[in-house]
């Protein structure tokens, strides 16, 4: 036992990842979408060919691009429109918000069930609870946006937003940026049964505090999305809304949002059963419940329909729907996760 | 498996109350979970207030293994069929002369009592530690050979050899109350009778039992077939000779011829051959001169019991017999009765019943005429002319006399004289009986008599009766009085026992009759006088078994020349010789060492030569249910083990909750 307190002592100063991983990291790509406006100038340039008013090179016009990259001389002799490209030095704003609420600190305390955290480390020794991997999964994509030039605001909420870090931009400012996120606490216990997180409210008042839009990543287990299932019935997907009208503010093309839904496998699929007395780890409410196989049943269909809800919540907004699970390894199973779904490149 | 000490197991209450603190403590396992929302609502089993289930944990296991093992153990249980019960058995063996027969055993030619010995020390080798043991005598006497437990057998096998079986009559009632009273509570008890039955039991004389009687037959099918000398006496007349007198008696279902051989002073004097038919009976008498000492009477054919087939005795010298003659007649002096008695050199008396007591004992004969006391006095009797019961006399308790017909008896002619010793070589042709009443005594053969109050005229019943009542009698009647079909002849002489002394009836009146001038009188008289059995103190012939009063420091040679001192000091001078159990001449030395006298003991006796067993133990003895013991079983307790494995348990519980 005093070997896993000291561990646990260690972890909030320890880095979230070596330079072995952040190398490895480099050889991947922060993607966003063509159309999303730069705001400022990068430090560096950019490799890549962008539309550009510094010519370099042609691509065929698309909907969306920017009449003023337009070639207008192409058009005058060939009657095709073609943009110009050229090697831009104009950044986007990546805006990483990391939900800091209790839930997030959630992880399975009964040693003896399957799935127990305690003997699942991640590379750095740090267990593979929501909250770490949540950390560990913004710093890595802020260090890829940081690498790429891209400007970076990482914001934490809970049921308001609280600690800020950027705008910052260059890779050099990425030390800043993983030591802030190491340094993250998430959100004490609540007290007298407050509802601490306010999904809406924060992604309202982040959208209107940065209107100039951008890339933005929502990292959360989006626990505030489940409803109270009333007496009618046991439906907790109502609360889906809530996330709907936080992103209803996030609209392309001035944003370009990705919802990494992170759960542990044992809220998705818990094997427990017995005599337990649960406790909200946010809200600190206990029940006294008996599980057996069938309540389990109908726990995995209900989990099975709200990330279901939140997929197709995401879809209307036009916002990409990514579900994470805490025991995936972050550079065997994450990355490649997200390069599959068009995050990195 | 039994609970010695139950009541602890309300130490067993400590099981419900262990799993009810369990079920307390046992708190429902804390989960935290991320959104209890997420649980709301779902169907689950209807949750109480305590778990719905026991918590099988191995803490909880092992504490009610203790808690059962420690209550277990308090209340010592045990178990009685891993133990052998202790026992205690009584053997009853007969030790009396018939079990000297030699036909007992895989061959036949081992004695009774040896087999039945064999049986007993078998029994006693396979005794264990805990068990007792006692061993009854079935004689006239019964009594604790031995006792003991495990410790005292090898003493008691060895006093077993040394025992030695003899005496005429047993007493199997006080045998039995005896191995009553010698049952053990505490232990299981067995009772075994080692005997070869044969005397004839009632179910009525015997006491209740406390346990079960076990009956082992030696030998178990006893066809054995004997002959025997009885009644060996003798008779010292005045002139200086000696009158001997002996009955030969065959046991057996077929006819047998013995020769009889008579030795006087040890030297053979006479042989004669005797054909005896099937249970037939013959007695022959002998006048021995004054010069004998000692005389043998032998059977020289070996059977089956050998100490039967031999008496010895010695002659007494000559002394006056001594007769009470006890009449009601007017001058009884005159009567043909004293006159008869007076001619045989009998020293007579002549008293009136008016002057009769019981009590008298100093005469060797007393001789009713006519008159009967209320009880048989002690001593040899002859009644002569029983008086009619009178109508206020009908609970007469000695005779029933019935009332005389008016009929005239003639003994049948030729009379077998081997059949009956009174009426034995004397001429009756020519001799008739009026107003011969039937006389019947009182439960003659009935076993259910008050010994105490009515005379024993048992076995010995002898022929007389059957002989006058005989078809050629009846014939002979019907030749007479042939209107007279059917009739019941009167006995006309009855003679029986009652214990040492002889009762001869003579049924008839002298002074009716023709007898009286007959010379058969005399001749009659002097043969019921050599019928009776002498006194001991006359005869000195006593039969074997019987314990002898003789005066202190004499010392005593038995038959094998073992001389044994009678010990000194007693109250009375005299000393009780109890090791009679040897047939033969015993002879008595004074103090100086001189030849004092000297006593027969004969094993001949109408009790014991029949060797044929004559009841079935079946439903004999009964078993008195509230009598019965039941012994506390002796139990192996294994609480020592429960309580160890309690220990173990607690060892374990500690181990692991240290471990924990």
């Amino acid at each position: 036992m005093f070997n896993i307190f000291n561990r646990r002592q260690k972890e909030s100063a320890a880095p979230l990842f070596d330079e072995k991983f952040l190398r490895r990291l480099e050889r991947l790509n922060f993607r966003t979408a063509p159309q999303l406006r730069g705001v400022t100038l990068g430090e560096q340039r950019s490799r890549k060919l962008r539309p550009s008013l510094d010519f370099s090179d042609h691509r065929p016009y698309t909907p969306g691009d920017d009449l003023r990259h337009i070639d207008w001389h192409i058009y005058a002799h060939h009657e095709e429109l073609f943009v110009k490209l050229g090697e831009s030095s104009q950044s986007i704003n990546v805006h990483i918000l990391l939900d800091a609420s209790r839930s997030m600190a959630w992880e399975p305390h009964v040693a003896s069930l399957p799935g127990s955290f305690e003997n699942e480390l991640d590379a750095m020794g740090r267990r593979r609870n929501k909250w770490n991997v949540a950390r560990r999964l913004a710093g890595a994509l802020a260090y890829l946006a940081l690498s790429g030039g891209e400007r970076v605001t990482i914001t934490t909420f809970t049921n308001v937003l609280q600690d800020s870090c950027g705008p910052i931009q260059g890779k050099r400012q990425a030390i800043p940026a993983l030591n802030f996120l190491a340094s993250l606490q998430p959100q004490p216990p609540a007290q007298n049964g407050r509802h601490p997180t306010g999904l809406a409210d924060s992604l309202t008042r982040y959208a209107r505090g940065h209107s100039a839009g951008g890339m933005f990543i929502l990292i959360s287990d989006l626990m505030e999305t489940v409803s109270t299932p009333s007496d009618a019935g046991d439906d907790i997907t109502a609360g889906v809304e809530a996330l709907t009208e936080g992103l209803r503010h996030f609209t392309l093309p001035r944003w370009q949002v990705q919802v990494m839904h992170l759960l542990s496998n044992q809220e998705v699929k818990p094997t427990f059963e017995g005599d337990f007395d649960f406790e909200d780890i946010e809200t600190t409410e206990n029940l006294p419940f008996y599980i057996d196989e069938t309540t389990l049943s109908q726990y995995r269909l209900r989990i099975k329909r709200w990330c279901a809800a939140l997929e197709s919540a995401c879809a209307r907004q036009g916002t990409v729907y990514n579900r994470i699970l805490t025991e995936w390894p972050l550079e065997q199973k994450v990355m490649p996760f997200l390069r599959q779904r068009g995050v990195v490149g | 498996m039994n609970l010695l000490a139950p009541l602890a197991l309300l130490g067993l209450i400590a099981i419900p109350v262990i799993i009810l603190l369990h079920l307390l403590r046992t708190r429902r396992r804390p989960m935290l979970i991320s959104n209890l929302n997420l649980w709301l609502g779902l169907q689950q089993k209807k949750q109480a207030v305590m778990p719905r289930y026991i918590p099988f944990t191995l803490l909880l296991l092992l504490q009610l293994c203790v808690a059962g093992g420690l209550a277990l153990a308090l209340a010592r249980p045990a178990l009685s069929f891993l133990v052998r019960q202790p026992q205690h058995t009584t053997l009853i063996l007969d030790t009396t002369t018939s079990m000297v027969a030699q036909d007992a055993g895989a061959s036949g030619q081992t004695t009774r009592f040896d087999e039945a010995r064999s049986i007993a020390q078998s029994h006693l080798q396979d005794m264990t530690e805990k068990d007792t043991f006692a061993l009854i005598s079935l004689n006239r006497y019964p009594e604790v050979l031995l006792a003991g437990d495990s410790q005292g057998v090898p003493a008691a096998l060895t006093e077993l050899d040394a025992l030695l079986p003899g005496g005429a009559g047993l007493d199997l009632p006080a045998a039995l109350t005896l191995a009553n009273g010698l049952v053990d509570p505490d232990r299981q008890n067995q009772i075994i009778v080692l005997t070869d039955g044969n005397y004839k039991v009632e179910a009525g004389e015997l006491p209740l039992m406390k346990v079960p009687l076990t009956w082992h037959f030696i030998p178990p099918q006893n066809s054995t077939e004997n002959q025997a000398l009885l009644n060996v006496s003798a008779q010292t007349w005045p002139d200086g000779r000696h009158r001997l007198f002996a009955r030969l008696i065959n046991y057996a279902e077929t006819a047998a011829n013995r020769t009889l051989r008579l030795s006087v002073n040890d030297e053979p004097a006479q042989e004669i051959s005797v054909d005896l038919g099937p249970g037939a009976e013959s007695a022959r008498a002998w006048t021995l001169p004054d010069s004998a000492e000692t005389v043998t009477v032998e059977i020289v054919e070996p059977d089956a019991l050998l100490p039967d087939n031999r008496a010895e005795l010695f002659l007494t010298a000559p002394s006056q017999y001594q007769v009470l003659l006890v009449s009601d007649a007017p001058e009884p002096e005159s009567s043909a009765l004293a006159k008869a008695l007076e001619a045989q050199g009998v020293q007579l008396t002549i008293e009136s019943p008016d002057y009769w007591d019981n009590n008298i004992s100093d005469n060797n004969l007393i001789v009713f005429d006519g008159w009967l006391p209320q009880d048989w006095p002690t001593g040899n009797i002859l009644l002569v002319n029983p008086p009619l019961n009178k109508d206020d006399e009908a609970e007469q308790k000695l005779l029933r006399v019935e009332d005389i017909e008016a009929n005239r008896l003639r003994p049948v002619e030729p009379i077998t004289p081997t059949i009956e010793s009174t009426i034995v070589d004397i001429e009756l042709s020519g001799v008739f009986f009026e107003q011969v009443p039937y006389v019947t005594p009182i439960d003659w053969n009935n076993k259910n008599i008050d010994l105490e109050s009515t005379i024993l005229l048992t076995k010995t019943r002898t022929h007389t009766d059957t002989q006058l009542t005989s078809p050629q009698v009846n014939q002979e009647s019907e030749s007479t009085n042939s209107d007279e079909e059917d009739i019941e002849y009167p006995s006309l002489i009855i003679r029986g026992n009652k214990g040492d002394s002889q009762i001869v009836i003579w049924a008839f009146n002298l002074d009716e009759g023709n007898l009286a001038g007959r010379p058969a009188l005399p001749l009659l008289i002097a043969n019921t006088l050599s019928t009776f059995q002498f006194s001991a103190s006359d005869s000195k012939v006593f039969p074997v078994g019987e314990p002898i009063l003789i005066g202190d420091n004499f010392t005593i040679e038995t038959p094998a020349g073992r001389r044994l001192m009678m010990p000194s000091g007693s109250a009375n001078g005299l000393s009780a010789f109890t090791r009679t159990q040897e047939p033969g001449l015993y002879r008595v030395y004074n103090q100086e060492g001189r030849l004092a006298g000297g006593f027969g003991l004969h094993a001949g006796s109408a009790l014991e030569s029949n060797l044929t067993a004559q009841f079935t133990p079946e439903s004999l003895v009964e078993v008195n249910p509230a009598a019965t013991v039941e012994p506390d079983p002796v139990y192996y307790e294994f609480w020592p083990w429960l309580a160890g494995l309690a220990v173990i348990l607690v060892t374990i519980e500690g181990w692991l909750a240290w471990r924990k």
